[in-house]
């Protein structure tokens, strides 16, 4: 039913994270996905371990379990905070 | 040209159409965990029968490995004491074609890199004034870790 929902959020809470090639840049808990009513997709997420470095290169993958699969984002960018991180992530690659 | 190592991934055939996915070059991380995982349980020495163990251990990504159902191990993204205990499962002889076949890229690799650094510098590489532990170990397929 298209238009009926202005923004689909999607949530997890482990086993999510950010990677640089094969390099885990980022382990992730309590994960939120959103994609506003533009299409654009935002990773909110809690940081469990991250590696500065890896998280500063191109190009980075989001990628969270869910059922009979896993999903799979590329990242534009990454806001770093203390104990959690904000990504504006491409459309879903599966 | 960049002196941070780039996670890139290589497929490298096995027999029988298997394959396994490694790490294209290890980084200072990588190489600082091969060596610890080759340690002596004292720590002041590397024991050659954990020196292949640790070599497959630090380069394998994934590969293509079914179990007996025909499902696929997957290894990709796992934590090592997993990826550990899939390799000490195996046949000893798939383990030495596995390892063969890490000797044989990180070998290929290496030279590569030689002849590019030769090529920059004009400068011949002097031979090493110690054996390395990849010829240590290279031979290895048993393990005690």
């Amino acid at each position: 039913m298209p238009g009926l929902f202005r923004t689909v959020t999607l949530r997890g809470e482990a086993a999510a994270r950010l990677s640089w090639g094969y390099q885990t840049a980022a382990v992730l808990r309590r994960w939120a996905l959103t994609k506003t009513d533009k299409g654009e997709w935002t990773l909110t997420a809690g940081i469990d371990r991250a590696d500065p470095f890896r998280l500063q290169q191109t190009p980075l993958q989001f990628t969270a379990p869910r059922p009979g699969g896993f999903f799979c984002f590329p990242v534009k960018t990454v806001q770093l905070g203390r104990e959690s991180l904000v990504a504006s992530l491409g459309p879903p690659e599966h | 040209m960049s002196r941070f190592v780039t996670p890139n991934e290589v497929r490298l055939p096995l027999s029988d159409g298997d394959y396994l996915i490694v790490k294209e070059r290890l980084n200072v991380g990588d190489t600082r965990d091969r060596m610890s995982l080759a340690l002596t349980a004292d720590g002041k020495t590397v024991d050659p029968l954990k020196w292949g163990m640790a070599v497959v251990q630090t380069y394998l990504v994934d590969w293509s490995l079914t179990d007996a159902a025909g499902r696929i191990v997957s290894i990709r993204e796992q934590a090592p004491d997993m990826v550990a205990a899939a390799l000490r499962n195996l046949d000893p002889d798939d383990f030495k074609e596995i390892l063969e076949a890490i000797d044989a890229h990180e070998a290929r690799v290496q030279a590569a890199r030689e002849e590019k650094k030769t090529a920059r510098t004009g400068v011949t590489p002097s031979a090493h004034s110690s054996p390395s532990l990849v010829a240590v170990g290279g031979g290895t397929s048993g393990s005690r870790s």
